[in-house]
């Protein structure tokens, strides 16, 4: 559907807005809003790694050549490297989780703000509002268009959350344990209530990010601390994600015993022609992939 | 002789293409002379219909606010409500309802009940009400339902219920005839 990552400078008409957004996830927001008045380049390809990206002379070109840039913010882009690639180009910057109430994780005596906000729905509503708002904006000749796709992807928003809290339910409270490669899926737990245990937060070898910040990377107590849960609450499967080496996720799983139940789509979205191209492609088969391993 | 016939011939041709002209001209101005009562009439009926309107909506569930909701500025509906009503393709605004925006909060936010829209609209012979509103997700029942019932000049045009689960947007557009 999108994203092939350098469609970006091809036939663009004039007259269609030129978007370059950081993440896979939010260039598919603003194609489900913008449609075909819009061109979006994700910077981010499938499979990236945001934490740890380096920017290429190539995204430079093509965010100098955008009208509006869109970050995620709360620093998923490590050292906030689309808010300086924007900034060098002299470009708008829009950071789309502003007005989300960011969960707090408590990490080597610091609070961090989790960035990864799109996997609660009810936060990526946010993400609309504000990819809207600001598509209006800069060409207030397409209100009427944007608005209407706009409501129409968040209808589509309610009706996947309500889908997945229906199934999940399938899942009996104690053994909705959900142990990934790194802490991405806070808003997720917390949003469907896996992990009780935790406080109703990710369990990760990995923290918050798979760069160097604060709060980040693996160290040996997280990593037994993750075989000690497996153990401890009898989990059935442990995943992988698809933008983050499986090495670590395999060893433990070894040495705890457990199975792999599946990989997630996390940090980015699939290759183009999978399932996972689209958010809600990828939030459709993360969830079954969870639920097929853990009921 | 056949000079004559001819002459009779030709005469009793172009009076008859005279005589049927004129009939079309005459059906014509009749046509036209309908179309402009009628026009007066529907004029003086929705005239007459340009009187209160009144929404009675009651529910099973608390109206809350929709964490789905589109919310920019400068939209034609009021989207800080949890209820888009649309009237003959026109967004009904705050600033149409008959009572203020804080008093329909009210209504809305301290009632599950009932509450009571009160619109001063132009009607027309036939009209459309679309209506949406969302039932919470934390609703406690698993089904829940919305009464809509429509008044027109005090009289009872259009009584519907609509049903759905929590977390479903309840919508729908209702046709009904203006009082005369």
């Amino acid at each position: 559907m999108l994203l092939p990552q350098f469609a970006y400078s091809t036939d663009a008409e004039p007259t269609k807005l030129k978007i370059a957004a950081s993440t896979t996830q939010i260039a598919d927001f603003a194609k489900k809003i913008g449609g075909d008045d819009i061109v979006v380049f994700s910077v981010l390809g499938p499979g990236a790694d945001p934490h740890t990206y380096q920017p290429t002379p190539g995204d430079m070109k093509k965010v100098s050549q955008s009208d509006i840039c869109f970050e995620n913010g709360l620093h998923l882009e490590g050292k906030d490297w689309m808010r300086t690639l924007c900034t060098d180009a002299k470009k708008p910057v829009i950071t789309t989780t502003k007005g989300v109430q960011p969960l707090l994780i408590e990490s080597e005596g610091h609070k961090i703000s989790d960035p990864h906000a799109w996997f609660s729905p009810v936060n990526v509503a946010k993400y609309v509002n504000n990819i809207t708002q600001a598509l209006i904006e800069i060409r207030p000749s397409l209100k009427s268009n944007f608005s209407a796709r706009a409501k129409l992807f968040l209808e589509e928003l309610r009706v996947l959350d309500q889908w997945l809290k229906e199934l999940f339910a399938q899942i009996p409270p104690d053994k909705r344990v959900l142990i990934t490669s790194h802490d991405a899926f806070n808003y997720f737990c917390n949003t469907y209530k896996f992990n009780a245990k935790y406080n109703y937060l990710s369990v990760a070898p990995v923290g918050w990010s798979t760069g160097a910040e604060v709060g980040a990377g693996m160290t040996p107590a997280r990593r037994q601390q993750v075989i000690s849960s497996i153990k401890q609450f009898g989990v059935k499967a442990i995943f992988v994600e698809t933008s983050v080496n499986p090495k670590l996720v395999r060893s433990i799983a070894k040495d705890a015993g457990v199975k792999i139940g599946g990989v997630l789509y996390s940090d980015s979205m699939g290759e183009a022609g999978s399932a996972g191209e689209s958010y809600l492609g990828m939030m459709t088969e993360n969830a079954l992939t969870i639920v097929n391993a853990l009921k | 002789m056949r000079f004559l016939l001819s002459t009779i011939i030709w005469i009793f041709f172009l009076g008859g293409v005279s005589f049927f002209l004129q009939e079309k001209n005459q059906d014509n101005d009749n046509h036209q002379e309908k179309a402009l009562a009628q026009d007066a009439q529907d004029a003086q009926e929705a005239q007459e219909a340009q009187k209160e309107l009144i929404i009675n909506l009651q529910a099973t569930f608390e109206f809350e606010k929709d964490s789905f909701a589109l919310e920019v500025a400068n939209t034609d509906t009021d989207n800080t409500l949890p209820l888009t009503l649309i009237l003959n393709g026109v967004p009904i605004t705050t600033e149409q309802l008959a009572i203020g925006k804080s008093e329909l909060e009210g209504n809305l936010e301290s009632s599950k009940l009932n509450a009571s829209i009160k619109i001063v609209a132009q009607l027309k012979s036939k009209n459309e009400l679309f209506i949406k509103t969302v039932i919470p997700a934390n609703a406690q029942q698993n089904h829940q339902a919305l009464r809509v019932s429509i008044y027109n000049n005090q009289q009872l045009i259009l009584d519907r219920s609509l049903w759905g689960r929590p977390g479903q947007t309840l919508s729908e557009s209702f046709v009904f005839e203006g009082i005369k």
